[in-house]
This record gives structure tokens, sequence and C-alpha cells, in this order.
């Protein structure tokens, strides 16, 4: 195996009696790789240990060959964006973006190029001017990509970026972290989303509880996954013509008015489902504001893998 | 338990050695990235209920020194500079201001989960927390300079004193008095701010016992306080009658000495904060909770 990127040596986490992580042993090397997990697994612990912002409990976290906590000095070299939803909202896209080239020790005419370099890759050129509160929330999530992107880090954490998103943005956020892990950068992408991360790497980490559950090629893991029924959210101001179109199709094989405005989508073929949203005839017919997968499947594969 | 593993060497990965080699070596902090933290700060204390309720208490003396010149038949302006200034603004005003920005410092980066945003950059944590306080000051000095120069307007404009005097001796000197009170106030509640979440009403209790309550009384305990030095310097530099405060000049520290008292207050408990900030781990809300 080449050198790792990121190491995790036998890494605890706890908080109080909660354990966050519990013994992690992980070897990441350069390239594009999915972090797995249902909501508490520790893939957020995970990312704020290789990040520096927590100090592991018990044993090792190594980025670059270097411990992460308290290191600034690393910090030139990482980009986070967060899972959280949380800007400093009377900032313009464009002063956010500034600002964070700035605090990462851009000049000012550098700060103002990367900025401009990050807006066109993220496709805001356009909403630059407009305070971030005002921003929706697909635009929000590319705004945040943007800022983990902006000082061009080698290696990108990615706390569920995707989520939230519109299917095109979805899509153009998808390019960009592969484009990414094209030119020879480090991603490692967390979610809870099986096929958000299938459509970006074949190399997945799960994890469960804090612990370490499978490492390895994708294809042996959807195998798992696709024994179960998939089940995905759909916002969209006319669900119920959304969900006639959808109920037409094979794969789906059950369909749920869970709140208005929404419907949950049951699909055995969740790979040909994800792609045929972005299709233009059903954009048109009802529009999707929101997709996401629910939880209780991934938890399903989850609860299969810890105990055989 | 079983863990599922597979190989990952084969996969078409570029050249992490490469990555590893060119390792972090410059830990220097650009005075770009200090003055930007800063600003974001400013900015933030600039904005909500905070800076309105500052502007509100400040507004305060002004009112009451028009009406008192309004309506006083034998105004006297060096009675109304003592109870409207050194009274209302430096005994009040002055650590309520401090104590509601800095309360908030790193706390609204905590609330609002943007501490990231600042915990990810190459900047030390000790910057960090230095950049804050340096933001709260210059925000909270900015209201006072500006409510403080116009109670003294309305004491003193128009009442046949020395105008230039006052312009160019007396005001100085307060703005100096307001700086160096400021400094020491955002200083302590600042770090008060990180040991407590009760920094509103720890820090409040804190104005009334002991800078108010035992800063008035003749006991060693009073050289500990902050406001009794502010006092100190007020009676040596401007000459206000020491009587007001029950302090004995021929007793009291002289000016190095609440100069030094003061400064030391202040970096000690500016470098303690920091000390605190750098170790501390902030760890935020998630969806996930994990």
């Amino acid at each position: 195996m080449t050198d790792p990127v990121v190491e995790f040596l036998g890494a605890s986490k706890w908080y109080g009696n909660v354990i966050g992580l519990n013994n992690l042993s992980l070897r990441l090397p350069a390239g594009v790789t999915g972090l797995l997990g249902p909501n508490g697994s520790g893939k957020s612990t995970l990312l704020q240990l290789a990040t520096g912002q927590l100090r592991p409990s018990q044993g090792g976290v190594r980025v670059l060959g270097e411990q992460p906590w308290n290191n600034p000095g690393l910090n030139r070299f990482i980009g986070l964006c967060p899972e959280q939803d949380a800007f400093f909202e009377w900032m313009t896209g464009r002063e956010f973006l500034t600002n964070c080239a700035l605090l990462s020790g851009l000049g000012r005419k550098g700060a103002r190029n990367a900025t401009d370099r990050v807006l066109e890759m993220v496709g805001m050129t356009e909403h630059a001017g407009r305070a971030v509160r005002g921003y929706s929330k697909g635009m929000r999530q590319r705004i945040k990509l943007a800022q983990a992107l902006v000082h061009e880090p080698r290696i990108l954490f990615l706390d569920e970026p995707f989520t939230g998103t519109d299917p095109l943005a979805r899509r153009d956020l998808m390019d960009i972290v592969i484009d990414y892990g094209r030119k020879g950068r480090a991603v490692l992408l967390a979610s809870h989303v099986f096929h958000e991360v299938q459509s970006v790497t074949r190399d997945i980490v799960l994890l469960n509880r804090g612990r370490l559950v499978a490492q390895g090629d994708v294809r042996r893991i959807r195998d798992l996954i696709d024994s179960h029924p998939h089940r995905i959210v759909l916002k969209s101001p006319a669900v119920r013509v959304l969900a006639a179109s959808l109920a037409i199709r094979e794969d789906v094989v059950g369909i749920e008015f869970k709140q208005p405005g929404m419907i949950v989508v049951e699909t055995r073929r969740p790979d040909a489902f994800y792609s045929q949203l972005a299709d233009p005839k059903l954009q048109a017919l009802a529009p999707i504001d929101e997709v996401y997968s629910d939880d209780d499947s991934m938890e399903a594969v989850f609860k299969y893998l810890v105990t055989t | 338990m079983t863990t599922t593993s597979t190989s990952i060497e084969s996969r078409h990965s570029p050249e992490p050695r490469e990555l590893a080699a060119d390792t972090p070596t410059s830990r220097v902090l650009g005075p770009g990235a200090f003055l930007t933290l800063v600003k974001i700060t400013a900015a933030r204390q600039n904005r909500g209920r905070r800076l309105l309720v500052v502007s509100a208490l400040f507004t305060l003396p002004i009112v009451l020194g028009a009406l008192i010149r309004r309506y006083s038949e034998s105004y006297v302006p060096e009675v109304g500079e003592n109870l409207l200034v050194f009274v209302m603004i430096f005994q009040a005003l002055v650590p309520i201001t401090a104590l509601l920005f800095a309360s908030g410092m790193v706390q609204d980066d905590i609330e609002e989960q943007t501490m990231t945003y600042l915990l990810i950059r190459p900047i030390p944590r000790w910057a960090i927390y230095l950049a804050k306080a340096a933001a709260t000051f210059l925000v909270s000095f900015a209201r006072a300079v500006l409510f403080t120069v116009l109670t003294l307007a309305v004491v003193h404009v128009g009442t046949g004193g020395d105008l230039t005097d006052l312009a160019l001796k007396r005001v100085p000197i307060v703005l100096g008095l307001l700086a160096l009170a400021l400094g020491a106030y955002v200083a302590i509640f600042g770090f008060l701010s990180l040991i407590t979440r009760r920094t509103l009403v720890i820090g409040a209790i804190y104005i009334v016992v002991f800078e108010g309550a035992l800063a008035y009384i003749d006991f060693a305990f009073r050289n500990a306080t902050v406001m009794y030095h502010i006092r100190v310097l007020s009676v040596r530099w401007l000459k206000i009658p020491a009587g007001y405060y029950a302090i004995d000049p021929t007793t009291a520290p002289a000016v190095s000495t609440s100069l030094i008292v003061l400064g030391s207050v202040t970096t000690v408990v500016l470098l303690l904060g920091s000390w605190i900030f750098s170790s501390r781990e902030f760890r935020l809300k998630t969806p996930d909770g994990v």
C-alpha cells in the first residue's frame, strides 16, 4: 500500500460516557475515499479529529505525517466542508470566500483571484454579490464547498456536502469532487447516503457506532445494500404528480406520502432511480426541491454487516 | 463484530508520496489573516441587539445631562461631569459594555457554529483569541468614545469654560482612561466567558460586588479592582476630588503603580484566556450528535 495521507492509529474519542470513535485504525491514501455510516456512526468525529478540531482521547491521528491537533501549519494543506449549515450570514458569498482565503494566509490579490476561481468552479459567480442569508440550500452548499477549496488544499474533508441539494446541484458538486481527486489530491467524503458516495468513488470506509465495519471496494458493499429496498425522500411542490410519474417505474416498490410536499420512495435500483431524477422531462412535470436518502435502509445494512 | 476488509492497494491513486513530502514548515501568522479575524469579529459585534442595548444605555448620560442643564438652577459643570462621566459612564456603562461585548466574543461563534471556519485555518488558536479580544475592545471603545465625548460636550459646551483645555487635555485623558478600563474589562470578561456559560450573570455580580462596592471601601482588597485604579488615575490626572471615591491621595498608589497594575491584569488575563482557548476543544453541534 502506498504511504497514507491520513492515518488513524487505534484512535478513540469519547465525550464523557459517549463513545464517538472506538479504537479506529485506518490508513487512507490519496484519491477519493468515501466515508459511509448512519447518523451517529462517528463520521463527523473522525473528520474533526483529522482536521485538528478535536484531540483523540486515546491513540493517534496523522495527517501528512503530522498530528493535526493544535497544528495550525498543517491547516494550510487541509480543506474542510463542515456539515453544519452555518455561515457569517451578513456577508455576501464573495466576501465570505475572500475572508476565508485571507484567513488561509493568501494575500489580498491572491484572495481575490482565488475567490473568482472557486466561484466559477462551483457555479456561483452570478450570485456572488448576494448575502449568504438569502441563498437557497443548494447555493449554501456550493459556497460551503468553495470555502474548503479556496486555498487549494491537498486534502479535502467533506462532511455530507450534498445534503439538501437539488439533483442538478448534486451532480455539479459531485463532478467537482471527482475532478479534485483526479488532480492528485486526497478527498475524504463523509455521507450516510451510499449512492452519493458510490457516484464519486469506488473506495469506501464503513463506520458504525464509532467502529470500522468495512473498508474496500464499493462493489462488495453494494451487493449487500442492493438486497435491501432503498428509501429516498423527495420534496416537491407537485408531489402527487411526481408520485404518479414514479409509480409506473418497475424498480419503485413503494411510495409513501409522509408530509405535505414530501414523499418517500422505495426502490430496489437506487442507481437508476437517482439518475432518472435529473431528467428534464420529470423536472418540468414536477420540480424536485430536495432529495435525500432515508436512513433506515442504510441502518439495515449496517445491522447486517455488524451481525454477520 | 466482523470487519469486512478488501484491498485498497489497487486503487488508481495519485502520488501520495509526493504529497506527503511537502509537509508544512511555516507556522507564521500573516498580518492579513489576523486583521481579517479582527474584522470578522468586529462586524459580528456591530450587529444585533447587543449594540442597540449599549447605544441605548450610553444615551442615558447625554439625556440626563441635557435635562440637568435645562432644569438645574445652579448648574456646576464639574458636578455634572463627575455624576455623568465618572459615575454613570466609568462605574456602570464601561464595565457593562465590556461585559455585553466580551461575553459573546467566543460564544457567538460557538452558538452560530461558525467557529469551525476559524479553527481550520492556519492561524494559531492563541492568535484567534487575541484577535477576537482586540476586535471586542475596538468595538466597545468606539462606542464608549463616541458617547463619552457627546456627554462631555453636553456637560461643558456653552458654560463659559475653557473649551480648548477641554478638547486638548481633559478629553484625551478621559479617553485614555476609557481605553485602560475597557482593555482590562474585555480581558476579564472574555476570560470569564471561557470558563462559564453564565458569563452575564457572574459578570454582573462581579461588577456590582467587586468593581462597585469593594472599590469604594478603603481596604486592601480595593487594590485588586480595576475601578479603584481608574479612580486613582482620575484623581491624579484630572484633579477629581478624592473625597468622591474615599481615596486618600497620600496613601493611594502612584500613577505608575496603577498603570502597571492595569497593564499587568490585562496582559495576564489575556494570556490566560489565550492558553485556555488554545487547549480547549470546541465541540459544535452536528445533526449526528457524534
